[in-house]
Order: structure tokens, then sequence, then C-alpha cells
């Protein structure tokens, strides 16, 4: 008790030089923990909207359409299955498609599409697609031959809001048929490849043509919870026997690689934080060592155990960092938790982050246990650059330092 | 120099002390360029990934295709006009031509929009290393009618080798393209989109079934150092023989890819100043430690008639000094640290590996050894040491004699 107390006063000896390295593990800690929650919350923004914008939380499809993508291997369904599915406990939102590969033409240009037959309504209820439309209207009302196309292609293309375009495509037979469709909407949804290859059409329209009648290839679920998804895909497979069902990872593995890359690149900036937050550590006690010689060597010449003195080093290290810490680890976790509940604003950006698919508010996340980890960094931290200084400070020959 | 003199003995009077500080500085330098470098790293192998399988570094192109890409607008280059670009710009070490457009292929029963691509294996390979993602077959026997595919596009197409391939689309200015070929050999893309698609052929096959004789849509620009390429762009665009094409640099094709890595920097940006803090409080600290333990001499120094300026001048050599090899010191420690890196990168964890494989990219953490952010961010700790040392200056000058001296 007594070696705390004094180790505690030692600190206060030299206000400047300790409130100096305070300011530092609180600004380290502050700024690492603001700065990790913020690439966390841009990961988990980026995450959700790829699933909810994209790819949705579950996709079923005949077993060989993902490999084959033919026309014939299409689900059976009607819109009384589509509602069976909303009726699965956990799902949110769902919707059918049709999918096909086709060349699409216009007077001055022919390239390659994958065609959707959507049903308007409840794919904008999965995907809120609508939102990215930029001219003319999204599909509504009765089926017909209306189509909408990403702008790029529409450029190529040469054609607008109006235009007529030709599509061809195999029918479930492996017949060639062909189709004109009027462009009713031009879209841009961030991706220029995707805007390119894709366009959309009504699902009636096109499985009339192809001959398949209310059958689909894509089912897409949006689910209440992620972590819910194992029931959802188990009724799935009652109702469709004759289906595979995929979750997100299973469908996009580059996501979880994303995710983990990033985490990874975030733990590296902490270490390193710590690094240098270590080494001033070190240096200025290695320094407040040498500068009391001559008080060291007088406590020992007196009678202080080496062992306290080692442990008085050690303990004026660690009230050092963690006065620091403490108040750094708690307005961080304020800062952390005002911004996640406020948002960042960074519409500076917003061109890449929508390419990125990032909101333009980014909500920063920190784990719970975020925290508590790096508080264990912090003493670990402090610990090590203890011990250097604390085996100078016993190293010192008590009638050497007293004699300075 | 008597001021250099004093200061530099100054500096080896207290040995340790001086030693701390040089290590404080050493180490700000050895985290700022380890940080700096695991960025560009990554960047460095983002830009190569997307740019050697899409638009290469540099690009000729006719003037007319960069608002139309089309074949149409494909621009007139046989082998003479690219060994003519290899003389004329010497900064170029070899260019890779290609001509490509959509078309319909069809297997026995099945039909896939497909991408033609005319190309010259040799310069291909050289560029992209295409070859070494062949998984069955040959690049090219030297037979006639000889296409390499797409694993993804041979199993859409239930097409194995040897098998025949159909092609039909629209050749150049509107002429008509059909051929039959043969599969020689199947090609795993690290684009999984193009993967699907992709229909290798000769470039003078192309040239024929497309009736666009002497044309390719594009010539990559290779130059022998990868980072001129802004350079090689700028000289033929300045060159009047060259008046019908335009260059472009990959920053003009990929404006998508500038925004990615501008944001990324961006965020490396704000690593960086939040490291900067933490390690210019480190250097704060000793800095004011050897301050503190030097008021007695300079007191006793200003009271015997030392002026005020000079010890300031003397105190700031000192430091000058002491940063000074602090820096270069951390670029001398920096440089195996980075070079193990480069030649060790972090991997990304287990399992990643066969993913990232199949998009020809490697499940590790690259480092760049680029020299520029060296001396960037060795300027910018010194920077920042020397605005730190401003304490000790001001303090000569603010110095209570009589309380210092009596210390």
């Amino acid at each position: 008790m007594q070696l705390v107390k004094m180790a505690w006063r030692n600190i206060w000896r030299n206000k400047v030089r300790s409130l100096a390295v305070m300011t530092a593990v609180f600004l380290g800690l502050v700024a690492g923990m603001y700065s990790a929650s913020l690439v966390e919350g841009i990961m988990q923004s980026r995450f959700e909207n790829f699933i909810e914008n994209q790819i949705s939380h579950i996709q079923l499809h005949h077993p060989d359409f993902i490999r084959d993508q033919e026309v014939f291997l299409t689900v059976g369904g009607n819109l009384d299955n589509l509602q069976k599915v909303r009726e699965i406990p956990g799902v949110n939102k769902a919707t059918i498609r049709t999918r096909v590969q086709c060349m699409i033409a216009s007077a001055s240009h022919t390239g390659g599409v994958e065609l959707y037959g959507i049903r308007p309504n409840s794919e904008n209820e999965t995907t809120k697609f609508a939102r990215h439309l930029i001219d003319g209207d999204y599909l509504e009302g009765e089926s017909s031959n209306g189509i909408l196309i990403g702008e790029s292609l529409a450029e190529k293309l040469k054609v607008g809001v109006g235009s007529r375009i030709v599509l061809s495509y195999q029918d479930k037979n492996n017949d060639l048929v062909s189709g004109a469709f009027i462009v009713r909407g031009i879209f841009n949804s961030g991706y220029t490849r995707y805007d390119e290859m894709t366009a959309f059409v009504f699902q009636e329209y096109l499985n009339d043509y192809l001959g398949i009648g209310e059958d689909f290839h894509e089912l897409a679920i949006l689910a209440n919870d992620i972590n819910d998804l194992e029931n959802i895909r188990a009724e799935l497979h009652q109702q469709f026997p004759n289906s595979v069902v995929r979750t997100w990872n299973e469908i996009e593995p580059a996501l979880e690689v994303m995710v983990t890359s990033s985490g990874l690149f975030s733990y590296i900036f902490i270490i390193l934080i710590m690094i240098g937050l270590a080494f001033g550590l070190l240096n200025t006690m290695l320094m407040a060592v040498f500068e009391r010689t001559r008080e060291i060597g007088m406590l020992m010449a007196v009678g202080m155990s080496r062992t306290k003195v080692f442990i008085l080093i050690v303990l004026e290290t660690i009230f050092l960092s963690l006065s620091g810490a403490v108040i750094g680890l708690f307005s961080g976790y304020l800062l952390v938790a005002w911004f996640a509940k406020h948002g960042l604003d960074l519409s500076t950006f917003s061109d890449v982050m929508y390419e990125l698919g990032v909101d333009s508010v980014i909500y920063p996340y920190l784990n719970t246990s975020f925290p508590f980890i790096l508080a264990i960094i912090v003493v670990a931290t402090a610990l090590l650059s203890a011990i250097y200084p604390a085996i100078k400070a016993l190293s010192l020959s008590p009638i050497e330092a007293i004699r300075k | 120099m008597m001021l250099f003199k004093l200061a530099w003995r100054n500096l080896w009077r207290s040995k340790r002390r001086t030693w701390i500080t040089i290590s404080s500085v050493l180490f700000a330098v050895l985290l700022a360029l380890f940080l700096e470098s695991m960025d560009r790293g990554s960047q460095e192998v983002m830009v190569q990934n997307v740019v050697r399988y899409s638009t290469g570094y540099a690009q000729l192109q006719d003037t007319l295709y960069f608002d139309e890409q089309h074949i149409d607008n494909a621009m007139l280059c046989d082998e003479d006009c690219r060994e003519k670009i290899l003389r004329d710009f010497p900064d170029i070490a070899y260019t890779v031509p290609r001509l490509e457009s959509v078309a319909l292929a069809a297997g026995e029963e099945k039909t896939r929009v497909a991408f033609i691509t005319g190309i010259d294996f040799e310069a291909e390979h050289r560029f992209n290393d295409i070859g070494e993602r062949l998984r069955e077959g040959d690049f090219f026997t030297g037979g006639e009618d000889e296409v390499v595919i797409g694993k993804g596009l041979a199993r859409n197409l239930d097409l194995k080798i040897g098998d025949s391939l159909v092609v039909f689309g629209q050749g150049f200015q509107g002429a008509m393209a059909a051929g039959k070929f043969v599969v020689v050999g199947l090609v795993q893309h690290p684009v999984p989109d193009l993967n699907e698609r992709i229909v290798f052929m000769p470039l003078h096959q192309a040239q024929w079934l497309f009736d666009a004789f002497d044309r390719v849509n594009h010539l990559k620009l290779v130059p022998h150092r990868l980072r001129h390429h802004q350079r090689v762009v700028d000289a033929i665009n300045a060159n009047p023989d060259y008046q019908a094409l335009q260059a472009y640099t990959w920053e003009e094709l990929q404006p998508e890819l500038v925004q990615t890595i501008e944001f990324d920097q961006a965020g490396t940006l704000m690593f960086l100043l939040i490291l900067y803090v933490v390690i210019g409080f480190g250097i704060f600290g000793t800095v004011l430690t050897m301050t503190l333990e030097r008021e007695k001499e300079f007191g006793v120094l200003i009271s015997v008639g030392m002026q005020r300026r000079k010890l300031a001048q003397v105190v700031f050599t000192e430091t000058l000094i002491m940063n000074f090899m602090g820096v270069l010191l951390g670029i001398a420690a920096a440089i195996p640290v980075l070079l193990y890196f480069y030649y060790n990168p972090i991997p990304l964890g287990e399992g990643m590996e066969d993913m990232m494989a199949e998009y020809g990219m490697e499940a590790v953490l690259r480092f760049s050894l680029d020299p520029q952010f060296f001396y960037q961010q060795a300027i910018i700790v010194f920077g920042i040491s020397m605005a730190i040392v401003a304490y000790p200056v001001i303090r000569v000058f603010r110095l209570d004699v009589l309380k210092a001296a009596r210390k």
C-alpha cells in the first residue's frame, strides 16, 4: 500500500511529463477506438446494403440452375406459393424472378445481357430497386413489353425512354425467339458493369415468351434476422423439395473475405498504435529512472529492497498508462456511442460510397467486447514497457548512484 | 561550426539520453513507414489485379473509341505499326493488341452470349500470365480455327476439348460474323464474369471473323517501368503522327478505381494522423524530460554570460542532429523490416487461399517498397519532431535563471 501511494505521488512530481504521456494514451485510445469503429461501421453498411439491395439473405433455385442457367431449369410456382413463403416465420420480404441470357439489339449496337423477369412490386419491396431509376418510370401496372435498362447500356445502344429494342433468347426448348420491348426506364445502380449487363422486364410477359407458365428461376428472401436463416432454409426445403437453398455467404463468399480482411487491417492498426504508445511509455520511464538515479540509490541505501524498487517502477508505469487509458476508453466509448446514434456524414465521398455500396452517413459500430480487449492490451503493453526501466533501476549500484 | 561542435559534444556527454531521444524518432519513422507500406501495398495489388485483366496501364485507341467502345471504332494497326510505336517511344517495352466484340456462341444445343477476344498470345501472356490460367489443352496448337474458352462457358455450353463452337454476331461496320471453331483449350479466367463468357482466338483469326483486317479495338502499352505510364501517354498524345489515335492512362479509363483508391487513402490518412499524434506525444515526453534534466545546466550557462539566443541555437542544433539521425536510422531500420514483409506478406487467414486464387489473387496483405513514400513519411516525422523541439528552445528563452541554477 505504501508503494502504491509512493508510485502515485511520484507520477505527479512531474506533472507536464505525466500529462503528456497520459494524453498520448488517451488520444491513442480514443482515436483508435473511433477509427476502428468507423471502419467496422463502413463494413457493416456495405455488408448490409449488399445483402439488402442485391443478393438478399436467401436465394432458392433449381439444383442445376446455378451451374447451367438453362431456361427449363425452373422451380414450379405461382402467386399462392409466394404467399406461402411470406408466411414462413422470420421471412420479411420475398420475390421471384425469371432469368435468361439474351442478346439485346438496337439499330446501332448488339450486346449480351442477363434479362430478369420480375414482379415489380415484390421486387421493389425486396431490393428497393426503383430508387436506382434516373429516367422514365419503374415497371408499373399491367404486364406489358416495357423494359428497364442500365444507363451505360442505353448509351451503347443509343436509346432512350420510349425506344424500341429487340431481345433474342432461347426458350425452354432451346429454340431461338426474339421479341420487341419498349424502354420504360433507365437505371444507374452505381455499378457500371452491372448496368451494362442487366435488364428487367415483367415476369408474366417474359414467361409467356419462354413458355414456362408461372414457374420461376430464382426466389429471393429478405429475412428479419440474419442469424435466423436455418429455420427458413428448412421450411423452404419442405415447400420446394426439388430445389437448392443458399444463404448469403454461400451466394457471395467474397463478402466474407471482405469482412475478414478489413477486420485484420484494424487489428494491425491497433497493434501499431499500441507499439507506438509502448515505446513512448518505455522511453519516458527510462528517462524518469535515469533522472532519479540518485534518489533510487538513496532508497536502496536506506534499506528498500530491490523487489520493492522494481514494483515501484512497474506501478508508476501502470498508473501512468492506466489513468490515461481509463479516461480514454470511457471517452472513446461515449464518442462512438454518440456517432453510432447520430451518424457521421461522409457525403464528401458520396460518389465512392455509392460505388462501394455504402450509405453516405456512417454509423460507427463497436463490438461490445472491444473496449475490454483494448483495456487488456493496454495493461499488457504497460507491463511490458515497465519491465525494462524497472530492470535498469535494479541494476543501479546504490553506492555509485548516491555519489553522482 | 562552433555551434555544431558544441552541440555535438553536448549530445555525447549524455549518451543514454541522446540515444533514447533518437530511438523515439527512429521508432516513429519505422511505424509510419510500416503503416504506409501496408496501405500502398494493398493498393498496388488492387490496381495490378484490376488493370491486368482489364484496361492495362496505358491504352492506345481510335479517337472515337473512348466514347463508343464498339468494334466499329476499331483502329488500324498491323505488325508494322506496333513496331513503329516501339521505335518512336523507347519507354514502351511492348504492346498488347486486342480485337474484341460480343457475339452469340453456340455448342451442340445451347447458346450463350460470349465475349470474343482476338489476342496475340505471346504479348498477352507476357502482360498478364494468361497462359498460367490454362487448365486443359493448349493455348493454340497452330492449327486452323482454334479457340480457347473460359471453363465457365465450356460448362454452360457442355463443351470439351475437341468439340466445335459456332460463333455468330456482328463484325466490323455491320459485316456479318459467323464461324465454326475447335475448342483446343480451357482457361480459368480470374474474373468470374469473364470466365462464363470469354472466347480467346488468335488475333488474325478474329480479324478474319469480324472482317476487320489489320484492326484492333485497342493496344495496351506496357512501359518498361510501370510507373512511367503517364509519360508514355503524354508522349503519344503530343506526337502529330498519332493524331488519329488517343492514348489513355488507366486512371482515365477506370475512374471508379481511382475513386476507390482515393477513399482508401483518406482512410489511411486518418490512421496516419492518429499514429502521428501518438508518436508525437511519445517524442514530446522524452524531449520534455531531457529539457527538465538540463534546466540547471541552462541556468548556470546563462548566468555565466552565455546569450540566450546562442544557447537556444545550440539546443536547436542538438535536436536537429538527433532528429536527423533518428529519421535516417528509422529508414535504415525500416528497410529490412519492410523487405521481410515484402517477401513474406501477412496471410489473410486460413481457408481464404482457395477462394482468392479463384479470383486470381493471393490471400495475403502485401507491402510496398515504393521509394516515394519513404521520403514523404521521413519528412513528415522529421517535421513533427522539429515542431516538438520548439519546446526546449522556448524554455531556454523563458528560463528563470536564479531558480534554475539553484536546483
